[in-house]
């Protein structure tokens, strides 16, 4: 027996991940020799589910792609359909919409860096974070009504406009978290034990963030500048100046780095937005009738969500969701060994990935649908790993 | 009052579940929440004791591991903080104790098979090596600082000529009571509760109470041998540990493995190098 034959499985129950994959981790002594990922534990199903729903019908089933990027999965189907039917939203939709996309962004990118403190053993910052995340679900709670789903988004224009006093709140609101955000942000950076925990940890260099496809925050922390918002602008992006957060070494703390000045810079698009906001009516909802193909992307917090969509008698023929973590699925094969187990857990995090967004191996052939397990897919369709 | 002593330690594990439960307030409080009832660890305890034990191995050192491990300590209070016994060269029979006490919590993982509890074992014991020594070293040098023979001797406040053996002590205390930058062998993120993975009902009962009473017993322990027998600045001294120990645990993230080895070994040449000291300026006397 070699002495890597000793095999830690990490997940798919496990405080280090907090989604269900399994990663069987072989070690000699406390060094990582090799990793196995092993997914399919989350797989529901989506793109089926989507399968045979009208246009308004399959709008719910998106925004449940995730538990976190609710807004993101509405927008990105949203804007596929209104792409088919040639449509462009009213300003004041367009605003709202931006304004909401930015929180999502705030919320998800907080959730995840009070996650990340966890993982290194600093409850007091995570406790924090996520105090700040509660401001953020309040406003969301004012113009939804939901703090987690929202189901706000719809063809052509929203469920609710905003109330009269909602802005104000909003701005109190974003305000106070970017002014603590850039405080947790200088106490990390100040912090030795912190940076040391993550500095040249998951080291991703540039041209390997390139050969993999990565786009988001881990792609601009290794210092590839992409940005749908920036590429492809929808909604108010193209008129809205903002920077884009961007690191060089790639690393985990560069990831910590981008995501916390990323949450800073929404709030300031949230002000942004909410000072020009436009005094009109959004249009009344009606059912849509829609018939084509047609594809969007949008950039969701962990990096671009793209939406394929096929419909024919108003029903979704095909639908075909490419999530941000796809792209970085199997990259944790290629950064953990050589790492000690330590920095397992912060490195799975610093990805920030989400499994139940990205499980959706099946695959349509000639109008036959099949179901395959992750082997079976990766040997088939020759997926990286 | 030897009686007080006595009614004292036998109720060191409510005392030390108590401190446990205030431990968490503090730590609540520091991190802006309210945090749970002081007497929350009671309520987990019972609730432990009345679970099934589900055995993963029927393996003696398995079964025996966790209930040894908090005995040990629970002898280690009789002459630290309540000296209900004292007798010469006591000192070496508490350190028999912590060691023993350390080595009952590694054969707990490795006679659990789990991969988490042997990874944890073997992260406890390349530290235990180090510290169970710096911590003897320490002891010896109060000891010998004082010209006395037993714990209960140390009367004078020895603490202030021996600084660097206190440092290398609060070190030591902060190891092995597994504050969170140094809980690498309970890293929850890393590798699950390490130890006390595959252990249940009264075993992990006895596991955690364990984990309690040897936080009470290091801080006990240092606050005695700070305090030099007067009352009073035993209970600064314990409520100063206590509070140090909190803010620690709720301020500063873990170090890796590698990093606590370093911070151990350094504790262990502190206290060598002042035991080398106090005994070379002991033999001038």
């Amino acid at each position: 027996m070699r002495v890597h034959d000793f095999v830690m499985p990490v997940g798919p129950q496990s405080p280090a991940i907090k989604e269900p994959i399994l990663l069987k981790v072989c070690l000699e002594g406390e060094e990582v020799q090799k990793v196995r990922m092993v997914t399919g534990y989350t797989h529901r199903g989506i793109e089926y589910l989507l399968e045979g729903k009208n246009p308004d019908q399959a709008l719910y089933v998106a925004s449940r792609v995730c538990g976190i990027c609710s807004i993101t999965h509405e927008r990105a189907y949203v804007r596929t359909v209104e792409n088919i039917l040639g449509y462009d939203a009213p300003e004041r939709v367009k605003a709202i919409r931006t304004v909401l996309f930015e929180l999502e962004r705030m919320q998800s990118h907080l959730l995840w860096a009070g996650f990340m403190m966890h993982e290194i053993g600093l409850e007091t910052l995570f406790n924090y974070f996520w105090r700040e995340r509660e401001k953020v679900l309040d406003c969301f709670e004012k113009i939804t009504g939901g703090r987690v789903h929202h189901n706000i988004n719809k063809i052509r224009t929203l469920r609710y406009d905003m109330e009269e006093e909602d802005p104000e709140f909003i701005l109190q609101q974003v305000r106070s978290v970017a002014r603590k955000t850039r405080d947790y942000y200088n106490d990390c950076m100040k912090e030795e034990v912190v940076v040391s925990r993550l500095k040249n940890v998951g080291t991703i260099p540039k041209s390997m963030a390139l050969e993999w496809g990565l786009t988001g925050p881990i792609a601009r922390a290794s210092g590839v500048r992409i940005d749908t918002r920036k590429i492809d602008p929808y909604d108010w992006y193209s008129r809205i100046d903002f920077e884009m957060a961007a690191g060089k070494r790639g690393d985990a703390l560069e990831r910590l780095k981008v995501r916390l000045t990323e949450v800073m810079e929404s709030a300031r698009i949230v002000e942004r937005v909410l000072s020009g906001l436009p005094d009109e009516k959004i249009p009344p909802h009606s059912l849509s009738r829609v018939e084509g193909e047609g594809h969007a992307r949008v950039e969701a917090p962990r990096g671009e969500l793209f939406y394929y969509l096929r419909f024919k008698n108003n029903r979704v023929e095909r639908a075909k969701i490419r999530t941000p973590s796809f792209s970085y699925m199997k990259i944790l094969e290629e950064l953990l060994p050589g790492m000690v187990v330590g920095d397992v857990p912060v490195i799975v995090a610093s990805l920030d990935p989400c499994f139940s967004c990205l499980e959706r191996v099946l695959v349509e052939k000639n109008g036959r649908v099949e179901e395959l397990r992750e082997k079976e897919f990766r040997r088939k369709y020759s997926c990286p790993g | 009052m030897p009686w007080l002593n006595l009614v004292l330690w036998v109720a060191s594990p409510f005392l030390a579940v108590l401190a446990d439960g205030v431990y968490r307030k503090v730590i609540a409080r520091m991190q802006s929440r309210r945090g749970p009832p002081v007497v929350q660890p009671f309520y987990d305890l019972r609730k432990l004791w009345a679970k099934k034990r589900i055995p993963t191995k029927n393996d003696w050192f398995f079964m025996i591991s966790p209930f040894m491990y908090c005995t040990t300590l629970f002898v280690g209070l009789m002459l630290v903080p309540f000296q209900v016994i004292s007798f010469p060269y006591d000192f070496i029979f508490l350190l028999y104790v912590t060691v023993l006490s350390s080595a009952f919590y590694v054969l707990a993982g490795i006679s659990s098979d789990s991969p988490y509890g042997m990874l944890a074992s073997m992260r406890e014991m390349r530290l235990m090596i180090i510290y169970e020594t710096a911590l003897a070293a320490a002891i010896i040098s109060f000891v010998v600082y004082s010209s006395t023979i037993t714990l209960a001797g140390i009367k004078d406040l020895s603490i202030l000529g021996l600084v660097p053996s206190a440092v290398a002590l609060i070190a030591v205390a902060l190891v092995e009571s597994k504050v969170t930058q140094f809980d690498t062998g309970a890293a929850e993120s890393e590798i699950l509760p390490g130890v006390s993975t595959e252990y249940s009902g009264r075993s992990l009962f006895f596991l955690d109470l364990g984990e309690m009473l040897k936080r009470f017993f290091f801080i006990s322990l240092l606050s005695s041998l700070f305090a030099g027998g007067n009352l009073l600045f035993w209970i600064v001294s314990f409520v100063i540990l206590f509070m140090a120990m909190a803010y620690s645990d709720a301020t500063t993230p873990r170090f890796t493995l590698h990093t606590t080895v370093w911070y151990v070994l350094a504790a262990f040449f502190v206290a060598v190098i002042d035991l080398m000291r106090v005994l070379w300026v002991g033999s001038w006397a």
